[in-house]
């Protein structure tokens, strides 16, 4: 199997020595940074966070989730497009673009074409200030926003545009805005299930809200990389703290028969492994404190 | 007739150059539009000219199916995608043992959420360039 190497640096001696080291792709991560002992001047390699960022899954699995319990859609729970103006600093504008985003891809889900045209607006402007908007065609955007009938291609044109925006952003000096907007995405979604989960008490979206440990990790992973932001630190004090709560959650693992059956000419495999989390009330109610209480920080 | 030649010459150098090319935008495109009923996660590109093997990883959820679709030169590549777990084990790949052929894609309904890695590799490739979508539904 194809091993994949990644080098980075460690400044040594003011930094003025550097020394390289390469790791395999089995090593954890957290364990790469962790082990280097000068925090603030980790220059993490653009290919780690790259891995990190796209493994990370996508807020619309959330808003997927959201619209399968036939709740109703609800503008009320989104970021309005007014506190746009509120967002001065560079980090603030990265992390309500990600904010933003999930937000779109929650409106496109519900085929809302006049919510679909302004949350795109705003998005489209805060890439301007983040100097990423050439990655957007706002035109198209726009013309497809206009009609309920296209919303699926905006969802796919506006989803591909948004991987273009972290992959450049990781590749390039500006790593931590791109981690920012990955951190805003994720927090919205989780806002969004556990604002509506509040309200329906639905099971699946209990779930799936008891079922971010893995991405959460990912996440923090991606944070460390860029804690010599201050912003980026604060934010990963945060999600620690709500790691803490998902490393309580019970798993319980059981295995079932594996099947595959033919789909449109494709195979499809039942895998054999069933995990299902045990999440308390208790649990839910504390993860859902600290995402409300953070998310609400961080759209003032 | 030398001219001729030379507009022979040029233009079967122009179809080898453009044969040998990598279209990686319209294969993509191409992996797009058999997502059908899934909705649009990501796009692989897969450019194998330099390595083997191509590896991405993403964190698959539970109660969720996935599917990656595969665009390429259908007579000259084979593409292989196989989805392994956490621990590098193999859950599943394209290839039909029986027919002895490799499907245009792959689906896996996962029950159990975690990192998954996802291979690609090209076998009896030609052109190694194509490029895989991911999708899912609820």
């Amino acid at each position: 199997m194809k091993q994949r190497h990644y080098k980075y640096i460690v400044p040594i001696l003011l930094g003025t020595l550097f020394s390289c080291q390469k790791s395999s792709n089995n090593e954890d991560f957290n364990q790469i940074v962790e082990a280097n002992p000068i925090e603030t001047e980790v220059d993490v390699s653009s290919e780690i966070a790259m891995q990190v960022i796209e493994q990370m899954p996508s807020p619309l699995e959330i808003s997927a989730i959201i619209k399968k319990t036939g709740l109703s859609y609800n503008s009320g729970i989104l970021n309005p497009i007014t506190h746009m103006e509120n967002y001065t600093t560079n980090s603030q504008k990265a992390i309500n673009f990600g904010i933003y985003a999930t937000d779109l891809g929650y409106v496109n889900m519900y085929n809302s074409s006049q919510d679909a045209m302004n949350y795109l607006e705003t998005v489209s402007s805060l890439s301007q200030d983040l100097n990423v908007s050439h990655f957007f065609n706002f035109e198209l955007l726009q013309k497809l926003a206009t009609n309920e009938q296209n919303l699926d291609s905006l969802m796919h044109i506006s989803t591909q545009n948004f991987e273009e925006i972290n992959d450049y952003l990781a590749k390039s000096q500006r790593g931590d805005l791109g981690a920012l907007i990955i951190a805003g995405g994720w927090i919205e979604g989780m806002y969004l299930a556990c604002e509506v989960h509040q309200k329906s008490d639905h099971k699946s979206l209990r779930e799936k809200i008891g079922d971010q440990k893995v991405s959460l990790s990912s996440l923090i992973s991606l944070m460390n990389a860029y804690k010599s932001n201050p912003d980026v630190e604060l934010i990963n004090k945060d999600l620690m703290k709500l790691q803490n709560i998902f490393n309580k959650i019970q798993v319980k693992e059981h295995t079932r028969e594996s099947k595959v059956i033919e789909e449109d000419g494709i195979p499809m495999y039942q895998d054999k492994k069933v995990l299902t989390v045990m999440v308390t009330d208790d649990e839910i109610n504390q993860i859902r404190t600290l995402v409300i209480d953070l998310r609400n920080r961080l759209v003032k | 007739m030398t001219l001729k030649r030379l507009f022979i010459s040029c233009f079967m150098l122009n179809s080898f150059i453009m044969s040998s090319e990598c279209n990686l935008e319209e294969f993509s495109k191409n992996a797009a539009q058999k997502l059908a009923g899934y909705t649009y996660l990501k796009t692989y590109k897969l450019d194998a000219s330099k390595e083997a093997e191509i590896e991405y990883s993403y964190v698959f959820s539970n109660n969720t199916q996935y599917v990656l679709t595969l665009a390429h030169e259908l007579e000259t590549t084979d593409i292989l995608v196989s989805i392994y777990d956490n621990n590098r084990k193999e859950l599943c790949n394209n290839y039909d043992k029986k027919g002895k052929k490799y499907f245009q894609g792959i689906g896996y309904s996962c029950s159990a959420t975690g990192i998954y890695y996802v291979m690609f590799s090209f076998k009896n490739a030609k052109n190694k360039c194509g490029a895989s979508v991911l999708g899912f539904k609820k």
